[in-house]
Parts: C-alpha cells; sequence; structure tokens
C-alpha cells in the first residue's frame, strides 16, 4: 500500500481504500460530533440551524454526514455543484436518499450564502506534505471565502491520501487541463485545485484531527525516506 | 471669499462640504442655516435672494446644499441646462414670495399647540440641518398645492406634510408618491400612538424600524398602532415633540422593503395582486423573505389576464412579458425598455374628467410599476429611473396644459436614457480606457453592457490585450459575449467560474460590471461577481468595477441574503448541454431537497479597487458622496422645463 499510493491517491488506491478509509473517518466523525454535542454553543441552537457547505461529490464527505445525522445532530448541507464535472448533483442526489436537508446551489453563489454558513467540510483528492490539499476545482474558492468569513474548512482525506511530495507550482505541475485550443479563443479546464495550507484549519483522517502543520509528520509515519528514493529511481528507470 | 470666512465662523461649522462643490455658492446657505432653524418663518427672503444671485446653482428645488457638480469629467452637455436654469430661478422665487402668507396662516389657524410643536420640531433635529436651508423653497411648492379652506382634520395633515417637507426632503424628492402617502399615514398612526401613556415604548420600536429594514419593521409600526386602539389616553404634548423627529428620521431611511416570509403582510399583497400567486414546492429557508420564482405558473395567468387589466397599457404589457420570459436582461436595457414602454404609455394618455394629471397619472404609472414587479422584481437603476420620473410628474407646473405636459415628460425620459445611460456608458469607456495598457490580460465576469464596450473601444484604439472571459450557470451569458468579442478579433480565454483561481495568476486587471453599487461601497451584481473579485483580490489583481451613477443607490447591505432576487429552480437541476446529468431527474418534488438559483450577490467594498463611474474613477468609500451628489442633476435637469 505504501509504495502504491505516493501517486497522489490514483484511482485504483482509492477503491481498494475505501472500505477501511471510510470506516475510520466514520469512526472520527462520530468522535467529533461527541465533541460538538459537548459544545454548548451547540446544544443551544436547536433546529436546523448548523449549515454545513461542500462542493462536489466525495463518498468521505456523504459518509461523515450520514454519521452525524444518525448523531441526531441537526444541520442543513448546501451542496455547490461543482462545475465541470457536476459532481455535486449525484451528491445532492445521495444525501436526499439518506434523507439529509439538502440544497443544490450553484458555484456562483457559494460566496452569497457564505454568510450563513457554520462548516466548510470537503473532500480532498491528495494531501500535500505541506499540509496543502489538492481538490476539486473550485474549492479554493471555497477555501477563501471561509477564510474571509472566518468559517472552519475541514477537509476530510483518509490517510491513503496523503502524499509525500511538496507541491511545486501545483496549479499546472499537479493537474489535469482539458482545455482546448484556437487561433482566438482558448478554453481552460483544469480539474483540480490547490489550496494552500493556512486555508484550512483542521484535517481529519482516521487518526484523528490535525493542522497542516502536522501533516509532514503523519506522512511520514507511512512513508519512509527509502520509498521517496525508490520512486525517484522508478520513474527515471521508466 | 470674506463673508464666507465670516459666515462660518458665526453659523455653526458643523457643514462640511466634502466632494464636489464650486467654491462660490455654498458658504452662503450654510452662514444662512443658523437662523432659519431660529425661526422657520423669517428667513423665507434670504433664500430666495440666494437663488436669484446664484443663477447657475439655481437648484432652487434642490434640497441637497452642494451646487450642482461640474466635474471634469463631465461631459453631460451642461449648456442647455445653464441656458433654462434662470428662468427656473424665477419662477422659483415667484413661487416662494407666496410662501410668507400662507405659513403665517398655518399657526394661527390651526391654534392647537400640539400642532405648532410638531412644526418646530424637526428643525431642532440635528440631522436635519444639512437640508433645511433650500427645503424651504420644497415646502412653498407643497403649500400651493393645497386647498386653502381646508377642514380641522385635512388642517392637521396640513400641518405635517409640510413639516415632514423640509426635514425628509432630501430622500423625499426621490421618493414616490404613494409610499410618500404611505409614509404620511404611518407617521400620523405612529403620532397617535405616542400620545398615549407608553409612547416611549413605541418610540422604541420606531426606532428600530430605522435602524434596520431587514428585522420586520411592519410589525413595530402594528404594535403601535394596535396599542393605540386600546388605550386613547389625552396626547400630552411633550411626547409628541419628542415623537416628531424621529417619525422624520423613520421617512429619511429607505422605505422598508416587503418580507415574504410575513404572512399577514403576504396575504395583503396577494389580494392586491393582479396575478394570482401560488406556493412554491419548496422554498429554501434563509430564502423564505425574498419574493419566490414562480415563472411557469405566472406567464399562462399573465397571458389570460390581458383583457381583465384594464388600465394596463399594451407597450407596457409587453415589457412585462419580455421580463418574465428573460429576453430583456441587464440592467441598462430593462430600464431603457421600461422607460420606452411608459413613453408609449404617456403619449396615449389622457386625463380623465375631473381628475388632474399629477395625481392621476401618478397613479398610472405606479400600477404600471407594480405589474412590472409582478413579472420581475424591479432592479435598482430602475427604481432610481421611476423615481425620477414620478418625481418630474410632481413636479410638474399645474398651468401646463395636457399636450404640454406631456411633451415635457417624454422629452425628460428621452433626456434620461440619453444623458444617465448612453451617454454615461460612453464617459465609462473613455475612462476606463485609459486602464488598459498593451500586454494585458483582462477578466470579465459574465457580460456586462458596460465592459464589453470598453474591450471594443480597447480594441479599436489598437491596444494589445487579451480577455478572460469567466462564466457561470445558469445563464451562461459569459458565451454571448465571448462570440461577440472573437468575432471582432480579440483573443479571448473562455472558462467557468470554478477555475478562476487557476486562471487569475496570468490576469493583470479584472473588470466587472455592477447591478448597482451601495452606499457602503458594496457592490450588487450577478451572482459569482463576489467570487471572482475576492480571487483577484487575494492574488493582488486590481478590480475595477464599471457602473453608471444613476444605479448607486444609498441603501447599505452586508450580505447577500437580506435581499436578493430568486430565479428559476429548474435551470439549476438540469445542466445545459450535458444531459448525462441527470441525477435530480426524479428527486425535485422530494421535500427534503431544495434548488436554489440566486442572481445577485454584494461583492464587499474590500475587495473593490475602484470603481468607473460616469462622474470619474472613484474609490468604493467615495460611493455615499455620487449618491448625494447623485440627487442634484435630477433636479436641475427637472427645472430646466
Amino acid at each position: 500500500m505504501k509504495a502504491q499510493t505516493h501517486e497522489c491517491g490514483t484511482r485504483s488506491n482509492q477503491t481498494e481504500n475505501k472500505t477501511t478509509g471510510h470506516s475510520g473517518i466514520a469512526k472520527e466523525a462520530s468522535h467529533r460530533l461527541k465533541k460538538l454535542a459537548h459544545n454548548p454553543q451547540d446544544t443551544l441552537q436547536e433546529k436546523n440551524s448548523e449549515v454545513i457547505l461542500t462542493l462536489g461529490s466525495s463518498r468521505t464527505v456523504l459518509e461523515f454526514l450520514c454519521a452525524a445525522k444518525e448523531k441526531k445532530r441537526s444541520f442543513r448541507v448546501f451542496v455547490s455543484e461543482g462545475a465541470p464535472r457536476y459532481q455535486g448533483h449525484l451528491l445532492a442526489k445521495e444525501s436526499v436518499m439518506r434523507g439529509l436537508q439538502t440544497t443544490l446551489i450553484t458555484d456562483s453563489a457559494v460566496f452569497a450564502i457564505f454568510s450563513r454558513v457554520n462548516m466548510v467540510i470537503v473532500g480532498a483528492h491528495a494531501v500535500m506534505a505541506n499540509g496543502g490539499v489538492i481538490a476539486p476545482v473550485g474549492l479554493n474558492m471555497v477555501a477563501l471565502a471561509a477564510q474571509k468569513h472566518a468559517v472552519p474548512f475541514v477537509v476530510l482525506a483518509g490517510s491513503h491520501k496523503l502524499c509525500p511530495l511538496y507541491p511545486h507550482h501545483p496549479e499546472v505541475l499537479l493537474n489535469e487541463l482539458r482545455g482546448i485550443g484556437a487561433p482566438l479563443l482558448h478554453v481552460v479546464n483544469p480539474t483540480f485545485d490547490y489550496v494552500p495550507p493556512k486555508l484550512v484549519s483542521p484535517f481529519i483522517t482516521d487518526t484523528g484531527g490535525h493542522n497542516p502543520s502536522y501533516m509532514y509528520r503523519l506522512i511520514a509515519d507511512y512513508y519512509s525516506a527509502d520509498d521517496l528514493d525508490l520512486q525517484r529511481r522508478a520513474t527515471s528507470g521508466n | 471669499m470674506d463673508p464666507r470666512r465670516t459666515a462660518r465662523t458665526v453659523s455653526d461649522p458643523k457643514v462640511r462640504q466634502v466632494g464636489f462643490f464650486t467654491p462660490a455658492a455654498p458658504p452662503d446657505r450654510s452662514a444662512s442655516d443658523l437662523p432659519r432653524q431660529q425661526d422657520p418663518i423669517q428667513p423665507k427672503s434670504p433664500s430666495s435672494t440666494q437663488v436669484n444671485d446664484h443663477s447657475t446653482s439655481g437648484d432652487s428645488l434642490s434640497p441637497v446644499m452642494i451646487p450642482p457638480p461640474h466635474h471634469h469629467s463631465d461631459t453631460v452637455p451642461r449648456t442647455a441646462l445653464q441656458v433654462t436654469s434662470p428662468k427656473t430661478a424665477v419662477s422659483c422665487s415667484s413661487r416662494t414670495v407666496t410662501v410668507p402668507t400662507k405659513n403665517d396662516g398655518v399657526p394661527s389657524s390651526f391654534s392647537p399647540g400640539r400642532k405648532i410643536v410638531t412644526v418646530k420640531s424637526p428643525s431642532s433635529y440635528p440631522g436635519v440641518k444639512a437640508s433645511t436651508v433650500p427645503a424651504s423653497e420644497l415646502t412653498t411648492v407643497s403649500m400651493v398645492n393645497l386647498p386653502s379652506g381646508i377642514s380641522e382634520k385635512a388642517g392637521g395633515a396640513s400641518v405635517e406634510v409640510q413639516n415632514d417637507r423640509p426635514v425628509s426632503s432630501k430622500t423625499l424628492k426621490e421618493k414616490t408618491y404613494k409610499a410618500e402617502r404611505r409614509a404620511l399615514q404611518e407617521a400620523q398612526r405612529a403620532a397617535k400612538a405616542a400620545a398615549k401613556a407608553e409612547g416611549t415604548k413605541a418610540s422604541t420600536a420606531a426606532s428600530k424600524v430605522m435602524t434596520s429594514a431587514n428585522t420586520k419593521p411592519s410589525k413595530a409600526a402594528k404594535t403601535s398602532s394596535q396599542k393605540n386602539d386600546s388605550s386613547q389616553v389625552a396626547a400630552s404634548e411633550k411626547k409628541i415633540g419628542e415623537r416628531a423627529p424621529e417619525k422624520d428620521r423613520k421617512k429619511d431611511a429607505p422605505h422598508p422593503r416587503m418580507q415574504y416570509d410575513d404572512t399577514s403582510r403576504v396575504e395583503k399583497a396577494k389580494k392586491r395582486a393582479v396575478v394570482k400567486q401560488t406556493e412554491v414546492r419548496n422554498r429554501v429557508e434563509l430564502f423564505r423573505h425574498l419574493p419566490q420564482y414562480e415563472h411557469g405558473t405566472q406567464l399562462p395567468d399573465l397571458e389570460t389576464k390581458f383583457f381583465e387589466l384594464d388600465p394596463m397599457h399594451p407597450a407596457v404589457y409587453e415589457v412585462g412579458l419580455q421580463y418574465l420570459s428573460g429576453d430583456i436582461r441587464g440592467g441598462n436595457a430593462r430600464c431603457i425598455a421600461m422607460f420606452q414602454a411608459f413613453k408609449e404609455a404617456i403619449k396615449d394618455y389622457s386625463t380623465p374628467p375631473e381628475k388632474t394629471l399629477i395625481r392621476d397619472l401618478t397613479a398610472r404609472i405606479s400600477s404600471y410599476v407594480s405589474f412590472l414587479i409582478e413579472c420581475r422584481p424591479l432592479s435598482v437603476s430602475m427604481g432610481n429611473a421611476i423615481k425620477f420620473l414620478k418625481n418630474r410628474i410632481a413636479k410638474l407646473p399645474l398651468a401646463l396644459s395636457e399636450p404640454e405636459a406631456k411633451a415635457t415628460l417624454t422629452s425628460d425620459i428621452d433626456r434620461f436614457i440619453n444623458e444617465k445611460i448612453i451617454i454615461a456608458e460612453k464617459v465609462i469607456v473613455k475612462h476606463a480606457v485609459t486602464k488598459i495598457r498593451d500586454g494585458d490580460v483582462l477578466l470579465t465576469y459574465g457580460a456586462s453592457s458596460a465592459v464589453e464596450m470598453i474591450l471594443l473601444h480597447a480594441h479599436e484604439l489598437g491596444k494589445q490585450f487579451r480577455v478572460v472571459v469567466v462564466d457561470s450557470r445558469p445563464k451562461l451569458e459569459g458565451q454571448l459575449l465571448l462570440r461577440r468579442l472573437v468575432r471582432k478579433g480579440l483573443s479571448c480565454t473562455y472558462t467557468h467560474v470554478n477555475a478562476v483561481s487557476c486562471i487569475m495568476q496570468e490576469v493583470t486587471r479584472a473588470f466587472l460590471g455592477a447591478s448597482s453599487v451601495l452606499s457602503n461601497g458594496t457592490v450588487y451584481s450577478r451572482v459569482g461577481t463576489a467570487c471572482v473579485a475576492m480571487v483577484a483580490h487575494a492574488f493582488r489583481v486590481p478590480v475595477l468595477v464599471c457602473c453608471e451613477a444613476y444605479k448607486f443607490h444609498e441603501r447599505v447591505q452586508l450580505d447577500s441574503i437580506c435581499f436578493n432576487e430568486l430565479g428559476n429552480p429548474d435551470a439549476i437541476s438540469r445542466v445545459h448541454g450535458r444531459e448525462d446529468i441527470s441525477d435530480l431527474d426524479g428527486l425535485v418534488n422530494r421535500e427534503n431537497l431544495q434548488l436554489l438559483n440566486l442572481v445577485y450577490d454584494a461583492t464587499p467594498s474590500d475587495y473593490v479597487s475602484m470603481i468607473i463611474t460616469d462622474y470619474g474613477m472613484i474609490p468604493p468609500t467615495s460611493v455615499p458622496v455620487i449618491v448625494r451628489e447623485y440627487r442634484t442633476p435630477v433636479v436641475l435637469v427637472s427645472d430646466s422645463s
């Protein structure tokens, strides 16, 4: 597993780890919700007061929210649809099926509703060693808005999404650009966004909640320096 | 300048002129400020002489103390305005002549001391000071209209009218006639309520009303009126005295908007409504207070109602339907279309027997406006334009014959469209082009007519630059802009709003359009503008907002939720051109799924580097100056008739 995951948590790894990762995070979610329940401020607001914003679709987020619902926490979810893949529709569908109070919004309306949002909970594509996040496109915007409104920007990431690399120019190097070009017209269509560590308030992984500054240590638990070397040799060999 | 110095030291120095004004005019006004407050009758004659002195600033009807702006940037043909101004000054002074007798008559004929207290009290209210001076002329105008032999009750009302006018005249000028009447009624009710023992409580309620238009203001008013019903206690003069300024302040504040979650109000509105309102399936909890989007049910309803809506002019009806179907959109386009329709309506208008043109036409316009509101909520720009038109109608001289009055109004409308929209846009373009250099990468969001003109003009000038068009669902207006730009040969990059942080690194300037600019510098614009401005700010890219000055508004808004417009929710569930996205097809009627399609959002002023308007390029902090300034030209234009 260690050897496989250092490529930014590719699809195959995700499916492999989904079962273990999700149950772990769900456990953490219940931990977190216990904490929330002890929070007096939270108990004061009873009915549908908490507003949670998420963008795109992440199974982890869905599991997390459902676990929260089982704990009888009342909240409503705003799902931003997440152009250009519109995964938000999928998440909205599944959360409606599971009985969550869901509102679907366009990506442009994210800033508009932020003044009523209490928390942003998103999934990640990969977590870099410096605590930065490679996430579905649009999340940098959401993270900036969260910072502006002093709202916690919670990233849910199983330990299989940790990546031992430090990002360098991640908008270009760790991205997939699917644009088209014509003489006068150029279309930019990136897949991922890079969210710098200063915009992330906590990470929640299956080993617990961590600050972005701690991620390098967590990664060191999973990846030894030898593995890194191995990878480099392997890529150069190829 | 000598008299100015002395005058300043003698009179109160609180009136400070900031911003645009000609140096000669203001000091006299501030000088005569203090005596006027002591005695409301005496200083009438100095004011009329004053007006005659300054023929250029003969904004005799203007309650705003600053003289009309003479900006370096103002290309609106000023000569036409100046030529006409002496005439108005004369006519105004003749009006003022009639005043003292009337004004003398009021306190003597309506002897109860209570009334006199109300008359005087506003002048003691400090916030009013700025507007008291020229307001006296305004008072006279209103009084001329009043019939001389008035019954006891009507007399009371008239006293209130003339006492209100000087105070709130600043806003009153632009206030609609209907709103004025309603405010008056409310004020009277509130005054009665204040008369009883718990008057203080009512006044606190009223003050609550003034401070926040977002909290339900109707409630406070209601409670006070209810209390009034329950117990009728003898009036105490002191209470009335302290009551009056608050009441006036209330009128100074912008009119509270209808809150759609207030059931009793909604019921009342439904009774008035032309179109049958239906309940919307799934309202979003946060946005219950906004008018809900009911497109599908409204359109057929409106179509069948056409023959029942007797007074509706076909041109207005057509424009309304175009609003509803979205054929006309964009602040300027909607405003122009509305005015063209009103022009048609005025052309075909004839005063019914035993009615005056001023009142009947105002009522007629009001009914048109409420019809248009039912088609789509008014934009701020349209609100300002309607205020202008109603103001013009109200200011029509009584002696004018009907064809003359109609001709005056149509020419006023034409002038408004020309000066405030068309020329204003040209001036904006002229300013903005100076900010474009060779090699720039300009970002724009959606399709703003002003920004499009800027880009095309810069291209015509031969500047070398690249345009990034950012777009968003569901309207995808950017594609239209992109098509037009590429056709003109501009090099463009197209992307969606989520990718804006990826593209922002190469951008050097962001040009954004606006639906309105509010007086705290907040830019109220198409949804997504705030996101783009925020990201631009984060990447240290200057954000230039292009907005005509007639779209400025004195309201203050802190977030995008209290006041907004809701679009068609079905546009969210279906993605145009992506039939594979069909996750929500069967779920639209599920109770726990809501679709939210916001139309506008509010960009905080921190993100705005500069606002380009027809008065020049200003920082967002200077918006209140323009808002205050903007009233003057409207009056000036009106005088020239």
